[in-house]
């Protein structure tokens, strides 16, 4: 019992009387203190965080943006853009451009038979998932520039998931949400 | 527009890292420790949604999770608890600090119960009541098992 004082005392589990035991303990008894120094040295060796970085997994989809469900004003508001993007795009030397880099999208779906993604990346043009052997996951790895990304996935070519780890999101139009990737990526 | 996070983006964010480490602390294996973070979060929102999400559930179900996963592996990988990433291109993966290797080898040898309470203990913030709960066994029971991993834990590394 006493010697699990040493372990309750690191994992903060000891009661106020078994700390005034534990003190009182480790005053007296020389053995049993040389021991809770070593058992807390070695918590410090054992709490220090084993890697410095830690993924930050891409999982599951969003409600999706259907370019067929613009609306006509929505469509002007579009064509403006474009209109003004182009003008811009004339007059102005474009910017340095970032390298891509490899982002994985991976969904756990066992009963789908297709899975999709469509983003801004895409053009919101639905792009297949692979499906990862007989694990239920589907993934993919995709080249993007470092810069904001919003998407969703497209299970069976109806319904609509967005991404329960991408904790960025944002309402569409639609009824629906896109998540969002912020530059640089999740990280 | 951004939106709130929401409860369990929160809980995401803040309890993603103790997990990884919770797994890395039990496989030794830091691109297994990435599926299984992705497939324990995975598998929560499956099953849970994302109301009140609990540290005691998300271990529960990364356990879960890592013990099936062995059960399809079996036999158990042995010897190699360097703390490489295992896939074939390490330099794309988490890398695991050199200093850590030692701690993570020492724990590949301890018993799987022990390691397991021993990793909890140590990583998730979780108190014994919680353990026992996460674990199946007594709080008493949780309390002797730790401090028993923590003197064997002592004896491997003194012989590193």
């Amino acid at each position: 019992m006493k010697e699990e004082w040493i372990s309750q005392f690191i994992d903060d589990e000891l009661t106020l009387d078994e700390k005034i035991a534990f003190v009182g303990t480790v005053h007296e008894d020389s053995p049993f203190r040389e021991e809770c120094l070593d058992l807390l040295r070695q918590e410090k060796r054992l709490r220090e965080p084993p890697s410095r970085d830690v993924p930050m997994p891409a999982l599951s989809p969003r409600p999706r943006r259907s370019l067929l469900s613009f609306r006509p004003l929505q469509w002007a508001l579009v064509l403006l853009v474009a209109g003004v993007a182009l003008v811009l795009a004339r007059n102005l030397s474009p910017p340095a451009k970032e390298a891509n880099v490899p982002y994985r999208f991976v969904v756990y779906q066992p009963g789908a038979d297709r899975v999709e993604i469509a983003g801004t990346f895409t053009g919101w043009e639905r792009v297949s998932l692979n499906r990862s052997g007989n694990s239920g996951y589907w993934e993919i790895v995709l080249s993007l520039p470092p810069v904001e990304h919003r998407y969703t996935y497209v299970i069976d070519g109806e319904r609509t998931m967005s991404d329960p780890t991408v904790p960025g999101r944002e309402r569409d139009d639609f009824g629906g949400e896109n998540s969002i990737i912020p530059p640089g990526g999740m990280a | 527009m951004l939106i709130a996070m929401g409860d369990f983006g929160s809980f995401y964010l803040r309890h993603r890292k103790e997990l990884f480490h919770y797994l890395l602390r039990m496989t030794g294996d830091a691109a297994l420790s990435e599926d299984l973070l992705q497939e324990s979060f995975t598998r929560f929102l499956d099953r849970y949604g994302r109301e009140d999400p609990t540290l005691p559930l998300l271990f529960t179900i990364a356990r879960n999770a890592l013990f099936d996963h062995w059960r399809k592996r079996r036999p158990l990988p042995s010897g190699d608890w360097s703390g490489e990433t295992g896939g074939e291109n390490p330099e794309e993966g988490v890398i695991v600090r050199e200093e850590a290797r030692a701690v993570l080898r020492a724990l590949g040898t301890l018993p799987e119960d022990e390691r397991d309470l021993l990793s909890l203990a140590v990583t998730g913030g979780l108190s014994y009541r919680e353990i026992a709960a996460v674990s199946g066994l007594s709080e008493g029971n949780v309390k002797v098992r730790i401090h028993r991993a923590r003197r064997k834990l002592r004896d491997l590394l003194r012989e590193e």
